[in-house]
């Protein structure tokens, strides 16, 4: 900018898909308003469907049908029958969205009887044109995490057990970042819009599988048990080339001076504090196994996953002060330990005791990860900031 | 008086409706931002030689409708009333031929002709089952709270809900802006603001727009004659006019402070009323400044929290009736 304003700070915010990344709208989209196609789901308006059917007597007895069964609860029985039924209806005039499938999904929903009960969850859009983005939301609470994380690390952990684990956790966020008051909160100066895709993805319904791996005591590294079923497709954005992949903008405003104005921040946050916390944050939650080269950690994983989480600790591990991973979305990645479980741990290594399970010398081992069909962990982004 | 004339793109969605006085805030705050609250209160100090405005935001092509009395509903009048009253804006066209002798009765025909066309739109809608496009739509957003130390959501899912208005992609608004004691720096600033973000959830990224200038050259500002105006946003009740033969709709305004101040203790305005936008007043001569008055010491915590209420007057003529 020619006249860089005095109290506004901002950088262009660049992000690359490190792998599938999942952000949902929280309302699903329902199964009967939705036709499978070949390789896509389509969903579409039932409502105006039905509406513009000709009138004659076989599209009659078709609507009278689907009313009546859709006015009923739908058991797996009759699943199968209303999905026939929809597929009679006029409804390419009327599709809303079409979303592309992973074969998985494709084969799981080709042959269910259950197709009520799958859970279909899309990427947040905006309404009006379908476009796919990630909320500024999203960001300013990850990044905001991984200050509390970072900050909350220097404040012994002293567990109030009689206190709720909300409670808790509010305490140590005001705590570590040293507000009272909304004013005072040091967050109240960054502002993060939305971040907007780029031409170089595409979006696929996933289906998810839950690696559940749970060690036992004295028994060595876990190992991965059968996959678990998860009746839930999401809309996850994956590459489609080589990134940066999404783009957005980041701002800090300054208070105009410091004068008589509203109550002070005590603590506040810096663009070198703020990737550095992501940073640490993204390398404390992540495997903890490979950075010391636990490797047998790795096996009994599929390829895929195994390819995915070294490509990511490679980027961990390359350190740049404008630059960062972070974990955005649902679908825990491979997160090990929360901020939490690290104050259990550092509690239980204060007073000398194990912490059972969660304690084996300072390994961070991962025991539950929710892989997207392809056996890639969701979430995972590099960040860079330019100041602009 | 001949205010620069801007469209205004949405490009995310909005919280905080699109208001003049509420815009002309954020125009102080960024320039605040970037001088210093110091440099801020010495330019207020001059504000009465020069008062800024800003118009609302209306849809592309239209403006305010005037806010007359209409006369006593009869006929279609009284079988349109519902729509009447949800009708908000007017052609330029139409207020081109109202404004050179503006009367109730003109008014309302134009005002029953909207409805009539409206809801015969509707009723074919309904019997084709076609969607609406809508330029607008205000859509309930779900959020979740994280529990940041398990860095999950609690055990009731920590779900809540934002109501923010979507625009259509490529809908595009527009108004006025008189930059007065801000000068050539006001446009700059507009665009900032819209740059960082309008409103409520501008942290998170509600509320950016982008501006244009709009050099159309439309004489809607130029009415030799006029013993009359339209205000095209809220304002303070102004001085000069001739109180018993205009019209206007009150306003209560739980105004909020914006800026820094936006997340401190107690971040209300006092409650005041206000002239809505649309209100016609009978004036001669035509106001050469924007109309309206500033109210001073109208925050609960800091005596220097002032409230702009000037307007941008568009000129008419009244009916020899009125």
């Amino acid at each position: 900018m020619s006249d860089s304003p005095k109290f506004l700070q901002s950088w262009r915010v660049r992000g690359t898909l490190l792998g599938p990344l999942h952000i949902g709208t929280g309302e699903p989209l329902d199964p009967f308003r939705c036709v499978l196609d070949g390789d896509r789901l389509h969903e579409f308006d039932l409502t105006a469907a039905l509406a513009t059917a000709a009138l004659a007597a076989a599209d009659e007895v078709l609507r009278q049908c689907l009313f009546k069964r859709l006015s009923e609860p739908v058991d797996t029985n009759s699943a199968e029958e209303v999905r026939d039924l929809l597929t009679k209806t006029p409804w390419r005039s009327h599709i809303i969205r079409s979303y592309d499938l992973s074969a998985d999904a494709r084969q799981k929903l080709g042959r269910t009887r259950t197709w009520g009960t799958w859970e279909i969850q899309p990427f947040i859009h905006h309404p009006a044109d379908g476009k796919r983005y990630i909320p500024g939301s999203s960001l300013k609470g990850a990044l905001r995490t991984a200050v509390v994380s970072s900050r909350a690390a220097a404040i012994p952990p002293r567990f109030d057990r009689e206190k709720s684990l909300e409670k808790r956790a509010e305490e140590l966020e005001k705590q570590s970042l040293s507000y009272e008051l909304m004013g005072e909160d040091p967050f109240s100066e960054w502002f993060v819009g939305d971040l907007f895709f780029a031409g170089n993805v595409c979006s696929c319904l996933y289906t998810i599988n839950i690696l559940n791996l749970m060690a036992k005591e004295g028994t060595g590294p876990p190992r991965p048990n059968k996959p678990i079923e998860f009746p839930n497709l999401v809309e996850a954005i994956i590459p489609a080339g080589e990134g940066p992949h999404f783009e957005g903008r980041i701002t800090r405003r300054l208070k105009p001076h410091p004068g008589t104005g509203p109550p002070t921040i005590k603590r506040p946050v810096n663009i070198e504090e703020l990737v550095k916390s992501a940073a640490n944050h993204a390398d404390n939650a992540f495997g903890r196994a490979f950075a010391h080269d636990q490797r047998s950690y790795l096996d009994g994983l599929p390829d895929e996953t195994v390819e995915a989480l070294v490509t990511i600790d490679e980027e961990l591990k390359e350190r740049n002060p404008l630059s960062c991973i972070v974990r955005l979305g649902r679908f825990g990645g491979f997160l090990s330990k929360t901020i939490e479980k690290h104050r259990i741990l550092k509690e239980h290594t204060i007073r000398g005791r194990t912490a059972r399970r969660e304690l084996h010398g300072d390994e961070a081992k991962p025991n539950t990860r929710m892989l997207a069909d392809d056996g890639k962990p969701f979430g995972f982004v590099k960040l860079t900031f330019d100041e602009v | 008086m001949h205010p620069l004339h801007f469209a205004l793109t949405p490009t995310s969605p909005v919280v905080t409706p699109l208001r003049g006085d509420t815009l002309l805030g954020h125009l102080c705050w960024m320039f605040a931002y970037q001088r210093g609250e110091e440099a801020l209160l010495r330019l207020l100090a001059n504000l009465t030689d020069d008062p800024p405005a800003i118009s609302d935001l209306f849809p592309e092509g239209k403006l305010p409708r005037p806010q007359m009395p209409l006369p006593h509903s009869d006929g279609d009048a009284k079988e349109y009333r519902k729509e009447i009253k949800s009708i908000r804006f007017i052609g330029f066209d139409e207020w081109v031929r109202l404004r050179m002798e503006l009367r109730g009765e003109e008014v309302l025909g134009l005002l029953v002709k909207a409805a009539k066309a409206r809801r015969a739109k509707r009723l074919a809608d309904m019997l084709t089952g076609s969607r609406q496009e809508k330029p607008s739509e205000d859509l309930s957003e779900l959020h979740s709270t994280i529990n940041r130390l398990t860095g999950t959501t609690g055990d009731a899912g920590g779900l809540y809900a934002r109501v923010r208005t979507h625009y259509a992609p490529g809908v595009r608004l527009h108004a006025y802006l008189h930059p007065g004691i801000f000068g050539e720096e006001a446009f700059d600033l507009l665009e900032k603001v819209g740059g960082n973000g309008y409103g409520a959830d501008a942290s998170t990224g509600c509320g950016t727009f982008e501006i244009e200038r709009i050099e159309d050259g439309d004489d809607l500002f130029d009415l030799p004659g006029a013993d009359g105006w339209m205000s095209l946003s809220r304002h303070l009740p102004p001085a000069g006019v001739d109180l018993d033969r205009s019209c206007w709709r009150i306003e209560t305004h739980y105004g909020r402070l914006g800026g820094s101040f936006a997340s401190s203790g107690n971040p209300f305005k006092k409650p005041l009323l206000l002239i809505d936008c649309g209100s016609v007043w009978r004036q001669r001569p035509f106001p050469t400044a924007p109309p309206g008055a500033h109210l001073p010491n109208v925050g609960f915590r800091d005596e220097l929290i002032r409230h702009l209420g000037y307007t941008i007057p568009m000129p008419f003529k009244w009916g020899n009736s009125q």
